[in-house]
């Protein structure tokens, strides 16, 4: 016997057949609900640490760059007001805008903070077009317009002063699909304005269709 | 900020379903993964949970694997990496010079030498040789599976063989002994 034959042999030796287990069915999908118990707790403590930690340090790094421009910097909507009602300005482009996706005040609720880093007014138009970008490819985020998500205080379409801010809000959802196979969107970036615009902070996690808003301008008092 | 309102969002997570097209693919594929796994691992107590492991994983990828056509191959590759990841992260398996006093029907598989020669090869030549000649495999296949170049696969199965060539006369002549 050559020693192919033997090794062939050995390894196709019945003896080496373990015995099947019982409750074969039951046992993978035991482990498998511990799995997604683990990753949705994991999930859970990274948007904690980084609603802790990160945006409030990202949030502070804007307020210092705008404090420098002159100009009214929180990137809570209600500081960046303005009484007048602003023509519409030429549209803004990618190399002048920096974002930042935050956690709204409600569950499934994120606020897309654009902010004009150029050194003239623009106007951001519509809805914001999404992105995830990993590894060197995007894919394309599904949105659903929603046309009055968030905007009834806001000016629109939005144009915005260096330094100020346009928002947009983003909504998503676990109850579709009961909640199974939900999509992770990390990484996410605005395709709206030529090259991407990197939206930092939060990863959106959803079942439903992400519902996004339209760009407006806070002004004050409606 | 008018502040909005999306749908409820359930704080309990959603009980895992499987679907029944993966309960039957379990039913009917675990044992001879067990063996596979057995066979390449050689601990049927490892084998059990890489086993479980990987089931646990295709399970979560269940409708991509199925759109791609390849659970079982998805599963392998899974066994196979995670056999090579453990054993990257502990000792290899120690050998004794001597094997345990025991009777010989206590030592459970036939040629018993050959088992214990492919317990000494490292990790990733006892995969080749497991996927070669187990799952007959060809070269360029078991390079797919683990990850490497066919000129890596290549090496390992020349010195595995070599490794056991060497070894095997003794071996042979200790068998014809007994």
């Amino acid at each position: 016997m050559s020693l192919d034959e033997v090794l062939r042999a050995e390894l196709h030796d019945p003896q080496l057949a373990l015995p099947p287990w019982p409750d074969a069915v039951d046992r993978v999908k035991a482990g498998i609900r511990r799995r997604r118990r683990r990753r949705i707790v994991c999930q859970g403590a990274g948007l904690a640490v980084m609603v802790t930690i990160a945006i409030p340090l990202a949030l502070r790094a804007t307020d210092a760059g705008a404090a420098q421009s002159g100009t009214s910097g929180s990137p809570t909507p209600s500081a960046s007001v303005s009484p007048t009602v602003r023509a519409t300005a030429a549209d803004c482009g990618s190399e002048n805008l920096s974002a930042i996706l935050m956690p709204g005040t409600n569950a499934g609720e994120f606020l897309l903070t654009a902010t004009n880093t150029g050194a003239v007014r623009c106007t951001l138009l519509g809805s914001p077009d999404l992105i995830t970008v990993s590894a060197g490819s995007a894919q394309v985020v599904p949105v659903v317009e929603s046309p009055a998500l968030g905007a009834a205080n806001g000016e629109m379409p939005a144009t915005i002063d260096p330094g100020e801010h346009a928002y947009a809000t983003i909504g998503t959802s676990l109850t579709c699909h009961g909640g199974l196979n939900p999509a992770t969107y990390a990484n996410v970036a605005i395709a709206q304005f030529g090259a991407p615009v990197p939206a930092t902070g939060s990863t959106l996690v959803t079942t439903c269709p992400v519902r996004v808003g339209p760009w407006y301008r806070l002004v004050q008092g409606g | 900020m008018q502040p909005f309102r999306v749908e409820e969002c359930p704080v309990v997570v959603p009980r895992w379903e499987a679907p029944p097209a993966f309960d039957d693919y379990v039913r009917s594929r675990h044992a001879a993964l067990l063996r596979f796994a057995h066979v390449l691992c050689g601990d049927p107590h490892l084998a059990g949970d890489l086993v479980q492991d990987a089931l646990e994983r295709t399970g979560l990828a269940w409708a991509r694997l199925v759109a791609q056509d390849d659970p079982e191959g998805y599963v392998r590759r899974t066994i196979v990496n995670r056999y090579l990841g453990i054993w990257r992260r502990r000792r290899r398996e120690r050998i004794v010079p001597s094997p345990p006093e025991s009777s010989y029907e206590d030592v459970g598989p036939r040629d018993t030498w050959l088992w214990q020669l492919l317990s000494t090869l490292p990790r990733q030549q006892r995969a080749v040789v497991v996927l070669r000649f187990y799952e007959d495999l060809t070269m360029a296949e078991i390079a797919d599976v683990l990850g490497c170049s066919l000129g890596t696969v290549k090496s390992n199965s020349s010195r595995a063989l070599a490794k056991l060539r060497d070894a095997l006369p003794e071996q042979l002549n200790l068998a014809e002994r007994r």
